[in-house]
């Protein structure tokens, strides 16, 4: 099993997983079923046996009874009783018996015979008078006071199988057998039932006596003359009977067939019914549920093969391509083609992962391939977190990269710090030329200075003596302004004075105004007072005439007066005017006088800081002269220390062409290094 | 500014003796002015006047010029303290009490049609009489006495009508307006009789 390929394995997984149920449901369930419709079949023959030896013994019975009326019939019990008491059969008693009896037997057609048989055995009443039966068993054993059949015999006249039954006949007091009634008759009517039971398409019933005998059979010529218990291949049958058992018989044969038969005793006779079929018939649908079964477990079995053969062809198929790749990865081999398959299950992932993985190898060797030839411009990407091989790689390659980087970075610092170098040397160079230049002319501008610094001194002298001057002057302009603050507040009253006198005039020119209008409304009154006096005069007609002119007269007087009036308010509305501009005036005077107080004041002020800051210059003259003195001194000793700057700044120039000379060498040999890293290709555009 | 003060102080020496009383205009000034008054009331009064001249008192209404009859009119009193009458026409200007005498007060401009100006202390009440009937006129002013001549009085517009009408007598050639005063005080429609 461990050598099969999964194919193999699957296949007869599957099959036997179908195959063995198949086998066992089918092989179970045919079993049952034909031992349970066999088991039917038994039982229904028997059940049919049963009942068909029960009608038989009806039958029986009823003859029985035919016989036992008889038996009881006086005529019948004083003939046997005269018969048994004389010895012969003679008499009226028998006669009358004789009747009787012929009488029932011709009512009857089944009765063959009935027949009055004394104690010796003789015949003495009946179709066969005399006839000496006390050979008879049936005779025997009804004279001995039992009702008995005799054996089935065939009847010579009808030739139909007839029998016999010997019933006693007691005396009157009911003790003694006197004789016996027998009675024989034809079983036709019995025969005829049996005969017509037909069992399936082959089964039949039939009769046999105590000795296996047939009584009826289809075939006719084995009545009477063929026994069961002497045919061969028929003796479980034979068994049966004689056990006298309502049964069935194991198989047996009879004329070549192989039948199955069920017994049922008559208990009366001694004899048995006996069913029969052919066994092929009674297991016809046991093998026909058997056969189905059978048939679909073998359909079934061919079907499952076929799909497991293809169901594990599909599945393996794509192992095997995947298995071979494999093979060549592990020697080593990474040009393997899959094709990448569209099955959505566990299969077409793992081809998936496959490729994946083909591809990540790939492209892991691909970044060690141009790692080795100094290209690290490849960036590995691991496909997670736990690929170890990935990661390591990728950290090989971004630590080297790095290393790298920082060497490059390194070289390029070294030679463009070379190249600076180089440059701030010659700048040096020039630099200290231009330094002993330039020291050269400090050493005369300090000359020049110490000489500007005497200057200063005899100029810082002079502004001291201005100074003191200038002081002096101040002290005089102060007091000037102390006597102009003075005046000024004398100006402010002489103003204030006019101001007041100003407003009085106002005040009388309103006087003035008021009496005008009094004036004026006196020459209105005038004026309607001559009207009224000219009204007067004229109405005194030629005698007012006279008063008429001096009323005229009135009226042009007060409206001179009324006009005058107006004239003098017009020229003190003038003078009012002028009034209040004198007063502005006075006012504007006013603050003037006292801007000019404020202004004086201050200026004052002023001139007294001057006088302080002037002292305040004074004395710092004095002390710029000395310090003037000072500096005249430290400007020689800069003169001294400039010399020794020169010569310093001489030395310094050898030095740098040295350092000039060492400098270049080291350059030289960062632009080596620099061509060395270059070699080297760590992103898509070098380094350099 | 440069001031003369010497001349200020003269100018107001001028001034202060011209204020002072008894300073007047010369006397052979003051004699012509005299003399000329006199020569102009001493002319013959009508010497050029033709037929019959009736004296009139002259007034101004709304800057048209009136005048009443004289022998009309009692007296000018100013138009003063008047007293507004409740539930009485437009025209009725209201009461005035002249030395204990009631009078109403008739605003002619409104009977006229004049423009309004309002009332002021400057305008004078004419009183006017005829008989028992009396009542004053508002005026704007009161210009005096004059005469006129009943020949040059024309009469009235046709085109004028109603109260105007019936109310002027005549206009003279400079368009003085004179006042049918007979009509006016005996016109019945003048006198307010109303119960309120």
């Amino acid at each position: 099993m461990k050598d099969f390929s999964i194919s193999k394995k699957l296949f007869i997984g599957g099959l036997a997983a179908v195959v063995i149920p198949i086998l066992v449901i089918g092989i179970f369930s045919s079993y049952r079923a034909t031992t349970t419709i066999k088991d039917l079949a038994q039982e229904n023959l028997k059940s049919l046996s049963a009942s068909l030896a029960e009608a038989v013994e009806i039958g029986m019975f009823d003859q029985v009874a035919t016989a036992k009326k008889v038996s009881f019939s006086t005529a019948v019990i004083a003939a046997a009783e005269k018969v048994a008491r004389d010895g012969v059969a003679v008499g009226k008693e028998v006669a009358v018996a004789h009747r009787e009896i012929e009488k029932m037997r011709e009512a009857d057609d089944r009765l063959s015979s009935i027949l009055l048989v004394g104690k010796d055995g003789i015949v003495f009443a009946g179709r066969y008078k005399g006839l000496d039966l006390h050979e008879r068993d049936y005779i025997s054993k009804a004279l001995g006071g039992t009702v008995t059949f005799g054996s089935v015999v065939m009847s010579k006249v009808s030739g139909q199988p007839n029998v016999v039954v010997s019933v006693p006949v007691r005396a009157p007091d009911g003790k003694e057998v006197t004789g016996a009634v027998v009675i024989g008759f034809e079983i036709k009517y019995l025969t005829d039932i049996i005969d017509k039971i037909k069992i399936g398409r082959a089964g039949y019933a039939y009769l046999v006596d105590e000795h296996s005998v047939f009584i009826t059979h289809p075939i006719k010529e084995n009545i009477l003359k063929v026994s069961i218990a002497e045919t061969k291949g028929a003796e479980s049958l034979a068994s049966l009977i004689s056990s006298r058992h309502n049964g069935t018989a194991a198989e047996y044969v009879w004329d070549g067939v192989r039948k199955v038969a069920a017994a049922a005793p008559i208990p009366s006779t001694g004899w048995s019914v006996v069913t029969t079929i052919p066994s092929e018939e009674l297991f016809a649908p046991g093998v026909v549920t058997r056969n189905t079964i059978m048939v679909t477990g073998i359909l079934f079995m061919v079907l499952s093969s076929l799909f497991f053969y293809f169901f594990s062809q599909t599945l393996v198929r794509p192992l095997g391509s995947m298995v071979e790749a494999a093979g060549k990865i592990a020697m080593g081999n990474l040009n393997v083609d899959i094709r990448e398959d569209e099955r959505r299950d566990e299969i077409g992932e793992l081809a998936r992962y496959f490729v994946l993985m083909v591809r990540s190898l790939r492209e892991k060797a691909d970044i060690a391939e141009r790692f080795v030839s100094n290209d690290l411009t490849g960036r590995v990407m691991p496909s997670s977190a736990e690929d170890t091989l990935g990661n390591a790689l990728a950290t090989m390659v971004e630590k080297r990269r790095r290393q790298l980087k920082k060497t490059v970075e390194d070289v390029n610092i070294v030679a463009s710090s070379c190249s600076e170098i180089m440059t701030s040397i010659a700048q040096l160079t020039s630099s200290a030329s231009e330094t002993s230049v330039a020291v050269s002319q400090t050493t005369t501008t300090v000359e020049e200075v110490k000489q500007t610094t005497e200057v200063n001194s005899r100029k810082a002298k002079q502004v001291s003596d201005l100074g003191r001057k200038a002081v002096d002057i101040s002290r005089v302009g102060s007091k000037a302004v102390r006597d102009a603050i003075s005046g000024m507040e004398r100006i402010h009253e002489q103003v204030e004075s006019i101001a007041d006198m100003v407003v009085r005039l106002s005040e009388q020119n309103q006087a003035i105004g008021e009496i005008i209008t009094t004036v004026s409304d006196l020459a209105e009154q005038l004026n309607l007072l001559a009207v009224n006096a000219s009204i007067e005069a004229a109405k005194a007609g030629e005698h007012g005439r006279g008063f008429t002119v001096v009323a005229q007269e009135m009226r042009s007087l007060a409206e001179q007066s009324k006009q005058s009036t107006s004239q003098v308010r017009s020229i003190l509305f003038e003078v009012q005017k002028a009034i209040s501009s004198a007063v502005m005036a006075t006012e504007q005077g006013s603050r003037a006088v006292e801007v000019g107080v404020n202004l004086s004041s201050q200026a004052g002020e002023i001139i007294d800081s001057l006088s302080v800051s002037v002292d305040e210059s004074t004395s710092a003259a004095i002390q710029i002269a000395a310090s003037s003195q000072q500096q005249l001194i430290g400007m020689d000793q800069v003169f001294k220390a400039m010399e020794n700057i020169r010569e310093a700044s001489i030395q310094i120039a050898l030095s740098t062409k040295q350092t000039e000379a060492a400098v270049r060498d080291l350059n030289e040999m960062g632009q080596k290094n620099k061509e060395r890293v270059d070699l080297y290709k760590i992103q898509a555009a070098t380094f350099s | 500014m440069k001031r003369d003060w010497e001349q200020l102080h003269r100018s107001l020496e001028d001034m202060r003796m011209r204020l002072e009383p008894g300073y007047g205009m010369p006397e052979a000034e003051k004699d012509k002015v005299l003399r000329s008054r006199a020569r102009l009331l001493g002319r013959t009064p009508g010497a050029e006047s033709v037929g019959e001249r009736i004296p009139v008192m002259e007034f101004s209404l709304a800057r048209e010029r009136y005048a009443a009859e004289i022998q009309y009119v009692r007296e000018v009193h100013p138009m003063r303290s008047f007293c507004r009458l409740p539930c009485t026409p437009p025209f009725i200007v209201g009461i005035i009490n002249i030395r204990g005498q009631i009078l109403s007060v008739v605003d002619i401009k409104r009977l006229f049609g004049l423009p309004e100006k309002g009332i002021t202390n400057l305008d004078k009440v004419l009183v006017t009489q005829s008989g028992t009937n009396i009542f004053g006129i508002l005026v704007d002013a009161v210009a005096g006495m004059r005469e006129v001549a009943i020949r040059d009085l024309h009469p009235p517009l046709s085109t004028l009508s109603g109260l105007q009408k019936e109310y002027i007598r005549g206009i003279t050639r400079e368009r003085l307006i004179v006042l049918h005063m007979e009509n006016m005080l005996s016109d019945k429609r003048l006198v307010i009789h109303e119960e309120v």
